[in-house]
């Protein structure tokens, strides 16, 4: 038999970063939506990776394509995740040519297909496939116990939501014995409240003959719950459903993104980022510690390494290396690494960019309820 | 072809630490919020791109292997070059005042024999301060120095371990010597030696390699071409309790703190990835170094707070230095204390220290 290079994987992880993230509007316009800052210290990336890692799956692809260049940097060999292994670890999957041409990634389904050839090397019985935008803690061995004992081709992870919430998830039909009867995607009228989140764990042999399939389907989108999960359940493929019962949100829109990170400021927060148990690891910079004036006051807030705060900050998060001048006040409002604030700003209920400069004086305050936001490296005033 | 091979001497223990040194060598002593003494040394080599660099070892190393590791934080760990971890001699002589005998240069001989580097840059840890030993190196070749010594200007001799350094108005070093008192060109700890004459002087003292190296470079200060280099930045000596509480607390002067870690040669520490600094609702934090990881629910003003502390609401502390990990109580009080590694302060303790030398609080005593 052919020797393969690397060593047998029991599960491989892909993750799917290469989305525009177009609903985070200023936010994706020079970066992709999994390198967008959060929590502070954290990009949305981070919480992907340190469940596989906190999961003891060592070996991950990412697949990038929207523009990667921020997103690459961050990875780099996957050192601040412990990934950095001899025998896995992260790959950085962009889209490639071959000798027939080359194509960029159509689809979710499409960006894994082209992958086929990574996900062999490794020759795994399963594989994860995981989203790189939703904020949740969550170890995915009892899910994979789940898939093999109930001898599944593909188990989705689902989560109760509210009925009326239902219409904007891939909602999923049940019986007893946990097997997918159903699945609406997207239903005005939802037979069931169990949610799909985007997160799947298929046994390979299985999931590659589908993704051939499905490759040469013309009327096919390419995406997995529009077209793969429909097709195995056509195809009477054992589907099932692992139900979750952690905190999970979709950071995708700018009020969701904004709204987790507000409720990270909470006393006992559902989401907490200081639980040593399942930590979450991110590429940390070298910045020195946070340095407090004599002028300041702070409360509610959470403020990153390599930040000099002289002004007042009232629930808000700074990350890193952020500066607030004297006089300035801020208030339910997230800065974004390496912004600046001049002495005198007011900020209010704002999402200010990376890099962004908020000169003397100004006030960012909107009269509505609505978020105020700026891109990175802008000036203003 | 890089020139500069950088040599770390952490090998001495003298200078009242009181609990602080008893289970660490004072180069792993922790400082400014979430450094160790010998960040600096590792930076200042690193930042002036060394990429070798030699540790001699204490004879308490093991929290200082446990902070520097293989040297990645640096990037020093190498195929090429990178860390290397010399152990130093064990001492007979407990009142030493040596930072660096000859004995440990030798008894890692082949660190100086095999490189093809042709200077040798020292630099203790018992200094805080940023260089770019770039400059010293560029005075070192203009003024075709065998030995080049950094030295700052002083009004006052800082510690009786000190050297003071004669020098001309060229720059040319005439004497090396403990003055007591009076305005000082005092010594940095820190030297260019070309790698030929390091070679040499292990063959002459071949028979006296107990002599401190500063001794050695006084004596044959006559016939070989020794050079000062001034350096005007800031610095502060660390050689006590004292000096260590007083240099934690000008960190606190925001232009010192600016200058020390410049955006452009950044001090580098081992990267432990804790959370941001959580404020609750009623804490109140003026003039304060945090670190990453601690929750703030009470009041803190003037002190240097470390990575993963606790402070509970109605606490107060004032003038203090609380390390990693410990805990302080509700409505406990702190006034000039140092709080070891993982220690707990029990709910309402109330201490106090007027003196100048601060209280140190441990994990093991109980209060």
């Amino acid at each position: 038999m052919k020797k393969n290079i690397m060593r047998k994987k029991e599960c491989v992880a892909m993750l799917l970063a290469g989305g525009q993230g177009s609903r985070l509007l200023a936010l994706t316009k020079k970066n992709a939506k999994p390198a967008v800052a959060f929590g502070g210290k954290y990009r949305i990336i981070d919480f992907s990776l340190s469940n596989c890692v906190n999961s003891s799956i060592d070996t991950v692809g990412v697949l990038t394509q929207y523009k990667p260049t921020k997103l690459n940097a961050y990875l780099n060999n996957g050192e601040a995740w412990d990934l950095d292994t001899p025998n896995g670890g992260v790959h950085v999957l962009p889209p490639y040519a071959t000798e027939s041409g080359g194509n960029w990634y159509d689809g979710t389904a499409d960006a894994i297909f082209q992958n086929i050839d990574f996900i062999d090397t490794y020759n795994p019985n399963y594989v994860i496939i995981l989203s790189g935008d939703h904020l949740y803690k969550m170890d995915y061995t009892p899910m994979l116990k789940f898939h093999k004992e109930k001898n599944a081709d593909l188990t989705v992870s689902v989560m109760e939501v509210p009925l009326e919430e239902a219409p904007r998830f891939g909602i999923m039909s049940i019986n007893e014995n946990f097997e997918i009867i159903k699945f609406q995607e997207k239903p005005k009228k939802p037979e069931s409240n169990l949610a799909s989140m985007g997160l799947y764990i298929f046994s390979w042999s299985v999931l590659r003959k589908s993704l051939i399939d499905d490759s040469v389907d013309e009327k096919s989108e390419h995406d997995f719950g529009k077209n793969i999960i429909p097709k195995l359940l056509n195809e009477n493929k054992k589907l099932v459903a692992y139900k979750f019962h952690g905190y999970w949100q979709d950071v995708g829109t700018i009020q969701s993104y904004y709204d987790t990170q507000m409720a990270l400021l909470e006393e006992h927060p559902v989401f907490d980022i200081f639980d040593r148990n399942m930590r979450i690891y991110s590429n940390a910079n070298v910045s020195g510690p946070q340095y407090i004036g004599k002028k300041s006051k702070i409360e509610k807030s959470l403020i990153c390494n390599g930040c000099i705060v002289n002004g007042t900050i009232k629930h808000s998060i700074l990350s890193s290396d952020v500066v607030v001048e004297d006089g300035a006040i801020i208030e339910d409002s997230i800065l974004l690494p390496n912004s600046y604030v001049c002495k005198k700003a007011h900020i209010k209920k704002a999402i200010i960019g990376e890099n962004t400069l908020i000169k003397s004086g100004v006030t960012l305050c909107k009269d509505n309820d609505e978020i105020y936001l700026i891109g990175d490296n802008q000036e203003v005033g | 072809m890089k020139r500069m091979l950088g040599l770390i001497t952490t090998n001495y223990n003298f200078g009242d630490f009181g609990l602080l040194t008893k289970e660490r060598p004072i180069a792993s002593i922790p400082f400014g919020g979430r450094y160790r003494l010998v960040d600096f040394a590792f930076s200042n080599m690193v930042n002036s791109d060394m990429d070798s660099v030699g540790l001699i070892t204490p004879y308490l190393y093991r929290s200082l292997l446990d902070h520097v590791g293989n040297g990645k934080a640096w990037g020093l760990a190498r195929k090429n070059g990178g860390l290397f971890i010399l152990p130093g001699s064990v001492y007979g002589l407990l009142n030493s005042k040596s930072k660096l005998v000859l004995r440990d240069i030798k008894g890692n001989s082949m660190f100086i024999k095999r490189t093809k580097r042709e200077l040798l840059v020292i630099q203790s840890a018992s200094k805080i301060f940023n260089i770019n030993y770039k400059d010293v190196r560029d005075f070192h070749d203009k003024n075709n120095a065998a030995i080049t010594l950094v030295y700052k200007k002083q009004e006052n001799i800082l510690s009786d371990t000190d050297f003071n350094l004669e020098i001309t108005s060229d720059n040319r070093v005439l004497s090396i010597n403990r003055k007591e008192n009076g305005p000082v060109n005092q010594f940095m700890d820190a030297i260019i030696i070309n790698i030929d004459l390091v070679k040499k002087i292990m063959e002459w003292y071949d028979k006296q390699s107990y002599m401190d190296i500063m001794d050695i470079i006084s004596e044959i200060l006559p016939n070989i071409a020794v050079y000062a280099y001034e350096f005007k930045d800031y610095s502060h000596n660390i050689d006590n309790m004292l000096d260590y509480m007083h240099a934690s607390k000008e960190l606190l002067n925001i232009n010192v703190f600016r200058e020390l870690f410049s955006e452009n040669r950044p001090i580098i520490t081992k990267v432990h990835d804790a959370p941001p600094v959580k404020y609750e609702k009623k804490s109140k934090v003026t003039n304060t170094i945090i670190s990453s990881g601690s929750i703030i629910k009470g009041q803190v003003e003037n002190s240097i707070i470390f990575r993963n502390v606790i402070i509970e609401e109605g606490a107060k502390v004032s003038n203090s230095v609380v390390f990693p990990g410990s805990y302080i109580g509700k409505n406990a009080e702190l006034d000039n204390i140092i709080v070891e590694k993982y220690a707990k302060i029990e709910d309402g303790q109330i201490l106090k220290c007027t003196n100048d030398r601060p209280i140190i609080i441990t994990r093991e005593q109980f209060i």
